[in-house]
């Protein structure tokens, strides 16, 4: 063992005994490591047996940007208390890695997930090399009330069934769907009957959205490319933006809006024809 | 304008309760500043705690128990007003500056604390220790964490344990 680490030596506890905060409960541990990184959390699993499974009872997880294989895959198979929390940043991830964690994430989740994949640039959506990488399905997160998914343009497949019973707040950005468009009908409230935010930036592939929602509040859509027709019947509608949609149509676009409580409406009108 | 030691100024005398440390010594505390404690917070709230009576704490020693309370009467004003909406900048850089100091302190009283805190359920001062400790963790290696938090030594089969652990948590140390 080194010498000289002077003020760290005189620190030291009792070479025989237990050292003093290996003693403290769980939940004061818990509470120590939610004050680091993810990262540095899990590697105090090292100190010694007792610390081994603290880490796994983070109610919250946040990961940097990080390259693949990414350790959120890792630190979910190890994991083991519920989750409120869940913080994933990612540099180019694979459709395949993202498609191995995300639906474990979804049955562990109880508050707010965000992802953000940073796509190398260039990779915009447009490219012919884009359609090549494979696509994964959104899982149904069950008891998730906050989703924010930023794919770097993965695509991404809606599954046509599934219910996301607490989720109040949905927001897609640079993701490029994928198959038959089920997202309208997801996002409706059958399947999603808390869902009072929905956000939809920078997104291809879906041409056709009708929502009917007893409780979406804000809809915000922004560079929904293609975007051809978009019905929306929502009571409680109070604000609605939809803007820079309607770029790409080769058709006149359709919009079909019924919100009775709507108070603000930022609607870009090009190429717009509004049948209500 | 008006002076912040006016708790006890206008209303007559604050109600006041008594708390005893394992070691028998009896603090008189504002019930204010005791309520912090969500454990104590109950018993107040049901009467307990004043004239002879006092509440005993069997687990807070008197060393520990006066620096908790020294922590409860500071952050007691702003926690009154829920968490201080109309706070000035001045107060929260004086609360700041407290806290900072508070927890300049010896690791065997800051693992009492620790023990104190969770024990009364007292938040802020849960979280601001946990921080403490938090911050000797930050940066360093498995080794110099296990000497600045007091770990005796590994020993040989306790060291072998933790190279294979790195190995199979490989992916936490890139």
């Amino acid at each position: 063992m080194a010498q000289g680490g002077g003020g760290i030596a005189a620190e030291r506890a009792n070479p025989s005994g237990e050292d003093r905060i290996s003693v403290l409960p769980d939940d004061a541990l818990v509470l120590i490591l939610l004050h680091l990184d993810t990262a540095a959390a899990v590697r105090t699993s090292v100190l010694s047996r007792r610390w081994r499974r603290v880490w796994t009872l983070l109610p919250e997880l946040r990961f940097d940007f990080s390259p693949e294989p990414h350790p959120v895959a890792s630190a979910l198979a190890v994991h083991e208390a519920a989750l409120r929390f869940l913080d994933v940043g990612a540099l180019d991830a694979a459709p395949e890695s993202v498609a191995a964690w995300l639906p474990v994430a979804a049955n562990r989740l109880s508050g707010r997930l965000n992802f953000e994949n940073r796509a190398p640039p260039g990779r915009n959506g447009d490219g012919e090399e884009d359609g090549e990488r494979g696509a994964f399905e959104l899982p149904c997160f069950k008891s998730a009330t906050t989703v924010s998914l930023d794919l770097g343009f993965l695509r991404l497949a809606v599954p046509a069934a599934g219910v996301f019973a607490q989720l109040t707040e949905l927001r897609l950005v640079r993701v490029r769907i994928c198959g038959p468009c089920k997202l309208g009908d997801a996002v409706s409230s059958p399947r999603c009957p808390c869902l009072q935010r929905l956000t939809v930036h920078q997104t291809q592939g879906l041409d056709n959205i009708t929502i009917r929602s007893e409780s979406l509040l804000r809809v915000d859509l922004n560079a929904v490319s293609g975007l051809q027709q978009f019905n929306v019947v929502a009571p409680a509608l109070k604000e609605l933006t939809v803007r820079h949609c309607f770029f790409r149509s080769r058709t006149q676009p359709i919009a079909d809006i019924s919100a009775p409580q709507m108070g603000v409406a930022r609607v870009d009108r090009r190429g717009f024809s509004s049948k209500s | 304008m008006a002076a912040p030691e006016s708790g006890d100024g206008n209303n007559g005398a604050a109600r006041m309760v008594t708390l005893i440390s394992s070691d028998n010594t009896r603090f008189e505390v504002e019930a204010a500043a005791a309520s912090l404690s969500q454990t104590l917070q109950l018993t107040i709230l049901d009467g307990g705690g004043g004239g002879g009576d006092g509440i005993p704490l069997p687990n807070v020693d008197s060393a520990t128990l006066s620096k908790v309370l020294e922590y409860c009467i500071k952050h007691a004003p702003a926690a009154a007003n829920g968490g201080a909406p109309n706070a000035t900048a001045v107060d929260r850089a004086e609360l700041e500056r407290f806290d900072n100091e508070f927890v300049n302190i010896d690791q065997s009283v800051l693992y009492s604390l620790i023990m104190a805190a969770h024990n009364l359920e007292i938040e802020g001062l849960q979280s601001l220790v946990a921080k403490k400790v938090a911050d000797m963790i930050k940066g360093k290696s498995p080794m110099e964490i296990r000497r600045t938090l007091g770990f005796p030594d590994p020993t040989p089969e306790e060291q072998a344990e933790m190279n294979a652990h790195m190995l199979e948590y490989g992916w936490a140390y890139e």
